[in-house]
This record gives structure tokens, C-alpha cells and sequence, in this order.
């Protein structure tokens, strides 16, 4: 479930809608955690669909690092790119703010750590001085974000957390461990949890 | 699935939100259907989730002959009840345009057929509105919808259907889905009458919305599962 004080608005056509704050979101906030309405969409249950499928899939799910697909059931699936993310953390179940978010402000996530397919690479235009040029399927994306996603780990028992109801204490503390181990060993931690 | 040409929009804080074609929808274009993404959640299921997640299952789920709950994936499950809806359903799975919709015309079902347990009032704002909205419309009304659904029908087969590759059939979709294979609309309809939830008459259920009709037990529990035909 994507943080409540958000809405979806339209960017552009280009673009298309985008997932923005409504009140001002402190850095360590839980922007988003993956909660029993979201779909686990796993190649057993993907196969048996057809090609008219393909567009759909790549608009509004993402891969895990389990080799799933995520169908999530609000705003949190119309969250843009950007390569100077607010958000980050995907891979733990659920999400922080790298940054002080303001109203009006965009959460966005460095899709290079959503495990993109090679086919899923596209031309950039977020606009960021940091801006790639081209995103596309990238191992050290994770690694780029870990300084902020550990301060702002750090800083989550000091802010408002309206979204703690959704994250169980052990998948915290798994999170919280595995964030700098190198990606197969976080994903065999967090599977575990 | 909702039709590709509509969006979802903020209305008021009272109504909520609600869905607007964004282009010309033809008479007899499906303008919804269900999925294989739409979630069927038992009462127990919904009963298990976290206070914040049941809250919306209950605001924005509709409940089937069989006392599932159904959770469109997509804005179809923000569309507004209307006493002139611009969509009728059709078997377990389908929701038919029964007129043609102007761009930014808002997208309008009937949620009589939704097994509520209460009724509502309205203030839709349409002519021949009824005030209220209640479990018993459905036994005294289901003759003109029908009618409505057979007429659009008509016209499926001759408009683009956006939707129906990625329609999930239910028992009673196949006959429908056979005739516009064969580019015909030469078939007879599922009864609206078919919908409904047996064992429960208006005020008969304790508790709030759609949680108490899906809790309380049916008199005559059915063997398949059955979608409604309306997204809420
Ligand atoms: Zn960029
Ligand atoms: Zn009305």
C-alpha cells in the first residue's frame, strides 16, 4: 500500500500519471510495503496467459527479486522512475523515503532496482542532474542507493509511520540486516522472513 | 478490466472519486469485464486483513451470488451507481454500454444488483431517480434491465470490444462469448434475477455495507462461483 497522504496525477502524455505527496513526507517514512492485496503473479500463474497480456504485464507490474511479477492494487503500481529516486528499498517488502519529500514532490524509484528485463530499457528524460540517459537492466543500481537507504533506515523510529500496521516487526529487522548484503544472500534472507 | 478510454477522477469529498470516458464509447461496447486479476476473496480472507486494507475491500468491492467479494485491480472498482446507469450487466463477467457515452460523461452502474445489504439513499441526480437504493429493487426491476442488456447486445458485435481478450469467462459467459465469435448477437441473456444472493431481504442482515451480506449465511449456498456483472 502506497503512503496515504498521496495521490495519483496526470504528468504529461508522454509520461502519463504519476504518484505525488500531499503533505510533506519525512526521510525514513515508510512510502510504500507490500500488503496482502498486491499479487504475487508467479510464472506458474503467468504462463497459461496470452500474448495480448505482454503491454499490460510491462505497464503495471515489476519484478521481484524472486523472479515474480508485482501486481499492486493502488498508486503504488504508478510510481515513475526517476535517477535521483525519493524512494527506495523495493527488494525488502516495502519502501523508505531517501529524501525529504514535499508536497507536490514525485515519489519515484531508480528503476535500475526493479530487476528490469533487457527488453524493458528505456530513454530517460527525468530531467535529474544525475539523469543515465538510458535505464535499463543495471546490478549495481542497488549498491548506488545503499548510503541513503541506510541513513534513511536509520531514521525510521523517529518520524510518523502510518503505514507500520503493514510491516511486521520481523520483516523490519530482516530488511533492516539484509540491506547491504550482496543480492543473492538478501534474497535468500528476505525469502526466508 | 475498465474500458482503455476512461480515467479516474476526483468528484467531491462526499462522492469520492468516479470513472469518465475520455473518448466516444459506442452503444454495446463491453465497458467493463472481469479479469483474471480481479481478486475473489472469501468473507474469511477480507476478515483477516489488516484494519486499513479491510476498510477498502469493503468501500470498493461488490458482492457475488456466492458472498465472495470481488476487488476490481482497476479504477472499474471506483464507478458510481446511477438510477440511469450508462452500463447494464451481462452474464457473470460482462458490463454493457446501454447507450452511447460522450467523452468526460462520467460511467455509471447499477448497484442494485450488487447483493447490498442496506439500502442507500441517492442523489444521482437522474430522471426517475429512486431516493433509495435497496436489496428489493432488483426482484421489481429486473424486467426493464433485461430489456436494456438485450438491447444493447444487439449492438456488441458491431462495435470495437477493447475487452474481451482479456475477459475471465464465467459458466454462463460461454453462450455469450460463442455468438460473437460467430460475429452474432443471437442470444438469450442471463437473467439479472441470477445475481442475487439468496436469504437476504432489506434490513434482514446486522451490521454495516457489503461486510454483513458476505458474514451472513445463505439460505441456499451455491455450488459455482459467480461474479456480479458491475464493478462498484
Ligand atoms: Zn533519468
Ligand atoms: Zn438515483
Amino acid at each position: 500500500m502506497i503512503h496515504p497522504d498521496t495521490e495519483v496525477r496526470r504528468v504529461d502524455d508522454v509520461v502519463g500519471v504519476g504518484v505525488f505527496a500531499t503533505a510533506f513526507i519525512p526521510r525514513g517514512t515508510l512510502t510504500w510495503a507490500l500488503d496482502p492485496l498486491d499479487q504475487l503473479l508467479t510464472p506458474e500463474r503467468l504462463a497459461p496467459l496470452g500474448p495480448q497480456w505482454d503491454a499490460w504485464l510491462d505497464h503495471h507490474t515489476y519484478h521481484d527479486p524472486a523472479g515474480n511479477r508485482v501486481l499492486c492494487w493502488d498508486a503504488g503500481r504508478s510510481m515513475n522512475h526517476s535517477c535521483r529516486p525519493t524512494c527506495g528499498g523495493s527488494d525488502l517488502g516495502f519502501e523508505v523515503a531517501l529524501v525529504d519529500i514535499h508536497p507536490g514532490e514525485q515519489l519515484t524509484n531508480d528503476y535500475g532496482t526493479l530487476h528490469l528485463e533487457a527488453s524493458e530499457g528505456f530513454t530517460c528524460r527525468c530531467g535529474a542532474v544525475e539523469c543515465r540517459g538510458v535505464v535499463a537492466p543495471d546490478g549495481s543500481a542497488w549498491q548506488r542507493w545503499l548510503p541513503e537507504l541506510r541513513d534513511a533506515l536509520a531514521s525510521m523510529t523517529t518520524v510518523p509511520q502510518p503505514l507500520a500496521p503493514l510491516v511486521t516487526p520481523a520483516v523490519l529487522r530482516a530488511g533492516r540486516r539484509a540491506v547491504g548484503l550482496p543480492a543473492t544472500e538478501r534474497r535468500r534472507r528476505l525469502h526466508a522472513v | 478490466m475498465i474500458h482503455p478510454h476512461t480515467e479516474l477522477k476526483f468528484i467531491s469529498s462526499s462522492v469520492g472519486h468516479g470513472v469518465f470516458a475520455t473518448a466516444f464509447i459506442p452503444k454495446g461496447t463491453f465497458l467493463w469485464v472481469l479479469d483474471p486479476f480481479d481478486r475473489i476473496l472469501t468473507a474469511d480472507e477480507v476478515r483477516a486483513l489488516p484494519p486499513m486494507l479491510k476498510t477498502a475491500v469493503e468501500r470498493w468491492a461488490y458482492v457475488d451470488p456466492t458472498g465472495h467479494f470481488v476487488f476490481c485491480w482497476d479504477h472499474g472498482r471506483y464507478m458510481n451507481h446511477s438510477c440511469r446507469p450508462t452500463s447494464r450487466g451481462i452474464g457473470d463477467a460482462f458490463e454493457i454500454a446501454v447507450r452511447d457515452i460522450q467523452p468526460g460523461e462520467e460511467l455509471s452502474c447499477e448497484y442494485g444488483i450488487l447483493n447490498i445489504a442496506k439500502s442507500f439513499p441517492c442523489a444521482c441526480g437522474q430522471p426517475g431517480c429512486r431516493g433509495s437504493v435497496g436489496p428489493g429493487d432488483l426482484e421489481r426491476l429486473f424486467p426493464i434491465w433485461d430489456a436494456e442488456a438485450q438491447d444493447a447486445f444487439q449492438h456488441a458485435a458491431s462495435v470495437a470490444q477493447p475487452l474481451l481478450p482479456f475477459v475471465k469467462a464465467g459458466p454462463r459467459d460461454h453462450a455469450i462469448l460463442e455468438v460473437l465469435a460467430k460475429g452474432s448477437t443471437e442470444a438469450e441473456l442471463p437473467s439479472h434475477r441470477d445475481y442475487r444472493r439468496e436469504g437476504v431481504t432489506d434490513g434482514t442482515v446486522e451490521g454495516e455495507g457489503l461486510w454483513a451480506i458476505a458474514a451472513a449465511p445463505a439460505r441456499r449456498p451455491r455450488a459455482t462461483r459467480r461474479a456480479g456483472a458491475a464493478a462498484r
